[in-house]
Parts: C-alpha cells; structure tokens; sequence
C-alpha cells in the first residue's frame, strides 16, 4: 500500500510540475452527468465487488472465537481499504489490510443473541444478567472453546430451547433492538453513492438438528424493521418471510431480499422443495413466496464451494471438488447410483466425528428434522449443490409452473473477524472462523501453524466475493442487480466475467466494444435473465473476461438440463484454453506454458450443439485463472522460507508428505456467472 | 478463596517483564479497595472457564461430563477443542480429557506467570476500559475544530474523468501496440470514429472521477503515469496496462480538494469521537497506574 501512495505522489507531483512548467490546458467540458447519476454511470454496467457476508464482535460467535472489539465500524473501515487489528488474540497484535478497497459491504451479525452478546459485555445493561454464569463464560471463553459453542450454539437446533435464562433479569429484545440500531446508524453513515455501497442487513441462522438453514436479509434503503427478525421469532423459513413482509413493507420504503448459504452443509435442508407436498397449495405459494424473495445464492464463501460434488447426482467434474468442506469420500452405494467417483481425490482430514464417507441422504431427500441430532452424521444430496438444485427445480417447473431454485450466484467471506472481503490468499484466511493460527506467514507461532494444516482451518478457504454488474456504485443500483440476476461468484480474484445469449449475429468478437455491448443487451438478455426465443432458433451465446492477477486459463459453459423421463444431466463445454496449467513450485514460484500477457482478457461467441427449442436448460459459465498457491501453499513456502521446517527432517509433515496427510497447495482461482435459462414457450 | 485469586492476581502483575527491569509494588490506600474488587473480578472471571465448577481448581475432583447427545450436538461443529484427535476417540472421550488436563494446568498454577494468560488478562482489561466510557460530550465547535486540525485526513485525491479504446493482447504486445497506433492516426486525422475501433473490453470504457489510486489499481503505473500526461480533449497513446494496450482521451484532471465540512461531518464526527474515547481510556488509565508507585532501575 506505502508503494501505491507512493506512485501516486510521484505521478500527482509531476503533472503539477508539468502546470508548473506552463502546459496550460484548455479546460474541458465534460459530458453531462444526470442528476442522480454518478460520473461512472454507463447503462452498459459496471462491475463492483463486494462483500455481503461479514460479522463483527456482536455476533455470539465471532465473540467466541475472539473477536472481542472489531464492530460493524471496523467492518466498513476495512472494506474501505483501512488498516485494522484482528481480534484479541492470544498471540498478540496483527494486522490486516486490503490491498484494494472493496466497492459494496453488508455488515451481516447473527440476529440470534445480539442482544444477549450485549448484555454479556456491557454491565450497564442489567449487573444481574453480566454477572450471570453463562456470561462470565462466555467473557472468558478461549478462542474456539467447544463449552462455549454447546452452550450458545444449542439453541438454534430446536426451536424450544428458546432464548437464555438470563433473558429474565433483562430485556434481551430491547437489547438487541439497540445494537440493532447501531449496526444501522453506522450502515447509513458509511453508505456514500458513487463511491461505496453498504447494505443494511443481518443473518438469520437456524441450525436444525445441527444443519445450516442459514440466509442473509439484506435491506435496499436506509427502511429497515425496528428489529431483525431472528429464528427465535421465526424457526421456520416462511415465517421468517412472513413476519418479515408484515414489519417490511414496499410501500413504506422498506425492501429485502434474501440470500442463503452453506447449502453444502445442510443436510438436503436449505435448498429441498419437496415434490410429494406438489398438490398442498399452501406448501407451493409458501415455495413461491419464498423463491420470489431469495433471488441469490452465496455458493462460494470459508466454508466452501456448493458447486457439485465429484459423484454426486452422478457427475464426473474433477473440478467440483475445488474447495470441498466435506471432503471425505463419498460411500460407493449401488442403490443411489454411485458406483465411480466415490474416492475422493483429497486426502482424509480430520473433521470432528466425520464418518469415513459421506452417506447420500436415503432417496436424495433430507432426512426428517427430528430425531437426528447428530450434525456429524448428516447426510448430503444432490441438491446441496447448486447443479443439484438447479436439476431437481427445472423438473418441479414442469409440475408447479415455475422454478423454486432458480438463484443468481454470489461469493462472500463469512469472515468473523469484521475483515470484509479478507480473500487474500498469502495471508491464509483471515476468517476462518477466528481461526488465529490461520493467519499464514503473519502468525508467529509454529504450533498453530501446524495446527492449522493439520486440522479443519485446512479446509476451509479465505472466501469468495460478489461481483455485481451495474449502472452505477449505489444502492438502487446494485440491488436491483441482485434482483435481476446480473451477478457473479468468484473464489476471491477480482476476475470480471460477463454472459449474455440472444439472437445476435456472429462474430460480435470482433466488434468495437460499444457495439457489441449495445447489441448484447438490446438483442439478448444478461446473466441471470431468461434466453429468448430468436429468430435463427438457436441463441448464441457471449461469453466476456478480464483476469484480474493472474492470467486465464480456460472459459467453459455448463449446461444442465431435465430429459423426458425427469433425469437431470450435466455437460460441460470448453470455450476456450489459453494455456496449460502453469508449474508452481515450493515456494510459489509460477513457470506459465503461455505468456501471461496474451491470455489477460477473453471473447467467446457460443452456439449449443445440441440446443432443442423444445427443451428446457440452464447454462452458467466458469472461467479459471492459471494456477496460483493455495493459502496453505502460501503457509507451508514461508515455514521452509524461515528456516522452521526442513522437509529433509519432517517427512511427514502435511507440508512435505505426498501422501494421506498433504495438504493441497496448489488451486486455481475461478469465477462462475449466474445462470441463463431457457424454457420452450416463455417469450 | 479471594486471597487465593488476590495472591493469583498479584504474582502475575508483579512477574517481571522479559524487557527492561520494571516492577509496579501496590501502594497502600482507601483506592486498594477498588482495586482489588476489580481485579478480583476478573481473576474470578479467568478462573470459571469451562464449566460450572467451584472456582477454586484442584481441590474439587469431580468431573461432571455432559450428555453425550449434548456434546455431540454443538451445531458450529468447526470449532476444534485444544486437544489433538486421536484416531477412534468419541467426542466424550476428547472432552474429558480437555476439562482434565485443564483443571489439572489450574491446580499445577500454570496459568501463573504465564505470558499468553497474562496478556489476555490485560486485553480484557484494555476492552473493559473502553466499555466502561461512556459517550463523550462535544459542541459543533469542536467538531469544527477538528476537522481543521486534521483538514489532510480529509483531504479528496486528484481524479481522472477518462474514457479509453482497449487493443486485446491475445496475439501479443507488439501486434496489439501496432494496431494502437494505427487506430490512432485514424483518430487523428478524422477518418475512423473512437466508437467504431478497438476490441471488446469486459468492464467500462469511460471512467468519470475515478481516484488516481484505483486507476493504479484497475490499470497499472504504466497507464496512471501516461493518462496524467495525456493532452486533455484529445486521443493518445498506445499505453500499457495489465490487461493489453489501451489509447486514452483525458477528458479532466480534477484536482486534489478539500471538501467543505458539511460534506464530510459524518466522518469528522465519527473520528472525533473516536479521538475523545481514546482520551477517556487515557485518563482512566492514568487514574488507575497512579495508584502502583512505578520503579524504574
């Protein structure tokens, strides 16, 4: 950062000798700027990137992995390029920092127990709740202390454990409704249109049965409800939605959306649409209702991808297994059709009372919520990955009229230490969940960093972000791109992608930009949009990128679709190979196939094949960077740079073994647009 | 058992530093009294980590462990106790020997003189003062104040209002520059349009203020150095970015600025605030070390 203030300086110092000099200039006029309209306006989009995931210091649990100060401020501040301090940590003080200031954030905390984490920490609440046991330990709980969890945690698995006990000496709702308005006044203030965006919101976090039921609520405006709507007012989904509708409403200003996440971890919960309940019309406007406000999934954030899963729902995409949290093997079980693939290509982790492989939940349907309360054992379907989700919604489309799993995609971080869009992989990921020792080359302590390749903080990933393609850098803007769709997820890279199909004409390639983009959205729709019918009877499709740090290496196009006896399948086309992966050696040194400078940007136009107008489909498109080091290839290379570990002593040290217990160092950094979708007879 | 935790308290403050030589000795006075309940709260607070047990490690051997559902049920399962996993160990197992080994440091005093519970001890300290301030005063004149004290900090950077025609490297830099130039002698002499040149580019082509340091982030130093030499109102290059070759026209330098005040009162308040709590913290601070009798040697 001192280098780009530098260069900056240098740069602003000589053109003011050059004025100095006497170059005058004549002064110009520049275009009009509508009013209302920031001097980036174009209506052929920008993109932004941003951070719709983050908590602070008042959410329960990011207090309880340690972040005991960094608020929904520190939040903004660091999503606004500002040096912040990471939690309390036992090890002492670090630092961290964006090397380029995010455009957009939502400060996200747990609605569940903001008020209580407040009652904790402040004795002038009530001295009788701060001096309750259950607060004296959640003051003094070690960063990661299991107690804690149980204690805190256990009330979002069952709607009737209800609030704490020490609800009785205070008012925790009037507690929560005051951080509640906080976190909004500081929203509000660092809202500034044209320059940055922050969204109000919250996370509303059920955790039946230990299964992620988990979604963001993210306001439009400065309208927000008096108080957030949490699972203990709301244990079930509609009825979140539904209280919600009644304290938020259109026409007193107040819109929101929601987004939910970590389907991979749901046990087929977050994302079931339940064909047998088809013919309850209650069930399918409450699915319709539901659908209509959750338009984006975060497929992409710490605790991993929801992508696919290699062998799930039959695929065969090496590529799902990117970023995989649940990476044991998958059960070879003839009975669900996984006969291949049930190896899994990561090495086992440990990952507390995992069984040996994973078990495809019986029929591909969650299992009931009740009496499975081991979260360990649960299982996964299909539709715990978005490809799933997708298949199982175009097949109900045909029954009920429409998709209840048609989402935008997005990546976010989770980051609990209030460092927003943290995805920085040299400095290991900031967030995972507190996990100090995670921290990379800026953790000094080599126990931890041992710790941390060994054990979970080795699966999980800096994070993803959300790119967003829109007019303008305001709030208008940007969430109604949400709502249409125009959105893409990345790993982390500031990769910029862009889809499009219509009936457009062949080689828009080659066409001055103006014009290809004029025609791509006068003759076809965006990401997220639905194909049009065209004239030629088949679209073609625009595929657009602009690499970020490191160079592209591949463009492809993923098409799902629904056959006539209800099967869903998956095909994945190349677009386009720049290159073969680059070499990365121990120390993260890259020897590209291709010159990186040939392969930093990319046009593809694109017909299917085997495009039917009679049948319905979802494409989406995935680009990948050329191979970089993963935050563990980052972490082993600065252990061997300082002399700590020598791989000729410790063979088997996660750094320097090849076999079960090595960590995976190497990745490809990789973006994925929202889907298009075709279905016959729409217009 | 508050003597206990009073001696606790008190060898781990007086535990020389490993830098230079300083110890603090307690001066007797009616403040003790103060001092020795806050501390005494706190080392309580240290003490009942973990479970409902009697503060007093080592002397109570009863470990009451949870059910087994309850244990097994903690819903953000990616926390990780201390204790390595072992290969077929239960969840049970592990905790057990978690709250053993724990209560077995306590009853050893490990967790005296030990530099990491010291240091937390005193983070939770430093966060208690904080919340212990209450919401400083201020009067619009000192807000006023402050923002000309720290009028830099405020200060807008120079801006750029650009719009720019990108050349795709893809067959590299030398072909890309060649048809930079060629594209730009057309410019020049009237016969192409800026519209009608060019390839695609992903994001925007005209960028209205945009900070010199983000079009040193988006487009490198390269370009930053020539779009500031450019002529305004008129196309030049070929300049290099990371993405390929680029020609610019320079439409406006807006110069570095001091906003008024009303536009950015929000932030100088907010700092100010931030300034006048640090200050609280200072003082009570200052209040609380004049108490010990500090001897340097």
């Amino acid at each position: 950062m001192t280098s780009v203030v530098v260069r900056v300086f240098a740069v602003v110092l000589s053109s003011v000798l050059l004025v100095a000099c006497g170059s005058s200039e004549s002064p110009q006029i520049a275009p009009p700027v509508a009013p209302g309209e920031c001097g980036d306006h174009t209506p052929y989009r920008n993109a932004y990137f941003g951070d719709l995931h983050v908590h602070t210091a008042y959410s329960f649990d990011a207090y309880l992995f340690g972040n005991h100060v960094n608020d929904p401020q520190i939040a903004y501040d660091f999503a606004k390029g500002e040096r912040i301090r990471l939690n309390d940590s036992a090890r002492g003080e670090r630092y961290v920092q964006l090397q380029h200031p995010l455009d957009f954030a939502a400060v996200t905390d747990h609605s569940e127990y903001i008020g209580e984490v407040r009652m904790c920490t402040d004795p002038e609440q009530s001295p009788l709740a701060y001096h309750d046991p259950l607060c004296l330990q959640f003051r003094t709980a070690q960063p990661g202390d299991s107690v804690g969890f149980l204690v805190w945690g256990l009330r979002l698995t069952r709607p009737y454990y209800g609030r704490h006990l020490f609800c009785v000496y205070g008012d925790c709702p009037a507690a929560a409704q005051s951080v509640w308005e906080q976190t909004v006044r500081v929203t509000n203030a660092e809202n500034a249109p044209c320059r940055f965006t922050a969204f109000n919101g919250y996370e509303y976090s059920p955790s039946s049965d230990g299964s992620r039921m988990h979604r963001n609520i993210i306001f439009r405006g400065n309208e927000v409800p008096q108080a957030p709507v949490s699972y203990f007012d709301a244990p079930e989904p509609i009825e979140l939605f539904r209280r919600l509708n009644d304290v938020c409403r259109p026409e007193d200003g107040c819109e929101y959306l929601s987004i939910p996440h970590n389907s991979n971890l749901s046990h087929g919960r977050l994302l079931w649409a339940d064909p047998e309940r088809f013919s309850d019309p209650q069930y399918v406007a409450d699915l319709r209702e539901i659908s209509r406000l959750n338009p984006v999934l975060e497929m992409m954030q710490i605790k991993g991808a929801s992508e696919c899963k290699l062998g799930l729902g039959g695929s065969t995409d090496e590529e799902c297994e990117f970023e995989q949290v649940r990476a044991k093997p998958l059960c070879c079980d003839a009975a669900n059709g996984i006969t291949e693939h049930c190896v899994d290509p990561l090495p086992s982790v440990p990952f507390r009372g995992e069984p040996n492989c994973h078990e495809v939940c019986p029929g591909d349907r969650p299992r009931a919520f009740q009496n499975e309360p081991d979260n360990s054992q649960g299982c996964l379907a299909s539709h715990d990955f978005l490809r799933g989700a997708f298949l199982k919604g175009m097949a109900a489309q045909k029954t009920l009229g429409f998709n209840p799993s048609r989402y935008a995609l997005i990546g976010s971080t989770d980051n609990h230490n209030a460092a927003s869009g943290d995805t920085e992989e040299a400095g290991g990921p900031g967030a995972v969940l507190g996990w100090e020792g995670a921290h990379g080359g800026q953790d000094d302590d080599p126990e931890e960093r041992f710790d941390v390749l060994t054990n979970i903080g080795r699966i999980t990933n800096p994070g993803g972000l959300a790119g967003i393609w829109a007019e303008q850098n305001t709030r208008e803007s940007l969430y109604a791109a949400l709502m249409r769709g125009e959105v893409f997820a990345t790993s982390g890279t500031r990769l910029r992608l862009r889809l499009f199909a219509g009936d457009y004409p062949s080689g828009l390639c080659n066409e001055p930009d103006e014009r290809l983009k004029r025609i791509a959205y006068e003759q076809g729709v965006p990401m997220g949009g639905d194909i049009p019918l065209t004239a030629a009877g088949t679209p073609r499709f625009l595929v657009q990128v602009l690499a970020d740090r490191h160079p592209l290496q591949r463009t492809q196009i993923v098409k799902l679709w629904v056959d006539a006896q209800g099967q869903g399948h998956e095909r994945i086309f190349e677009l386009g190979r720049y290159a073969e992966p680059a070499a990365v050696d121990e120390q993260c040194g890259v020897r590209f196939s291709v010159p990186p400078e040939s392969r930093m940007s990319a046009c593809h136009e694109w017909q299917d094949p085997d495009f039917d107008p009679a049948q319905a489909a979802s494409y989406y498109a995935r680009v990948f960077e050329d191979r970089s080091c993963r935050w563990t290839g980052h972490l082993c290379a600065a252990l061997q740079r300082s002399g700590e570990l020598h791989c000729a002593d410790q063979p088997q040290h996660p750094c320097c073994t090849s076999g079960e217990d090595a960590v995976i160092k190497v990745q490809q950094e990789r973006a994925w647009s929202s889907p298009l979708w075709y279905t016959p007879g729409s217009p | 058992m508050v003597i206990a935790a009073l001696v606790h308290a008190g060898v781990a403050m007086s535990t020389p530093d490993r830098g230079p030589t300083a110890w603090i000795k307690l001066r007797a006075g009616p403040e003790l009294l103060m001092i020795a309940l806050g501390v005494l709260a706190f080392a309580v607070d240290a003490l009942r980590v973990q479970s409902s047990l009697p503060p007093v490690p080592g002397e109570d051997r009863r470990i009451e462990v949870p059910a087994a559902d309850a244990l097994r049920q903690t819903p953000l399962a990616l926390a990780d106790d201390a204790v390595g996993q072992r290969g077929g160990e239960t969840e049970t197992a592990r905790w057990i020997r978690s709250e053993v080994l724990y209560r077995e440091a306590l009853r050893l005093g490990l967790d005296e003189g030990d530099v990491i519970v010291r240091r937390r001890l005193v983070q939770k300290m430093e966060y208690l003062l904080e919340g212990m301030s209450a919401v400083p005063e201020f009067s619009p004149a000192e807000v006023e104040r402050y923002f000309h004290t720290h009028a830099e900090r405020y200060r807008q950077t120079q801006a750029y209002t650009f719009t720019h025609r990108f050349f795709s490297s893809e067959r590299g830099i030398d072909a890309a520059t060649a048809r930079a130039r060629e594209a730009l002698s057309q410019l020049r002499d009237g016969t192409a349009l800026a519209e009608t040149l060019g390839d695609p580019y992903t994001d925007g082509n005209r960028h209205g203020q945009m900070p010199a340091a983000r079009v040193l982030q988006r487009f490198g130093e390269a370009f930053l150095q020539g779009l500031d030499r450019a002529p305004a109102g008129e196309w030049s290059g070929p300049l290099r970015s990371r993405h390929g070759i680029h020609l610019v026209r320079r439409e406006r330098t807006h110069p570095s600025r001091l906003p008024p005040l009303d536009e950015v009162r929000a932030t100088v308040v907010r700092d100010l605030v931030d300034e006048l709590r640090r200050r609280q913290v200072e003082q009570r601070y200052g209040e609380i070390e004049a108490r010990y009798e500090i001897a340097q040697r």
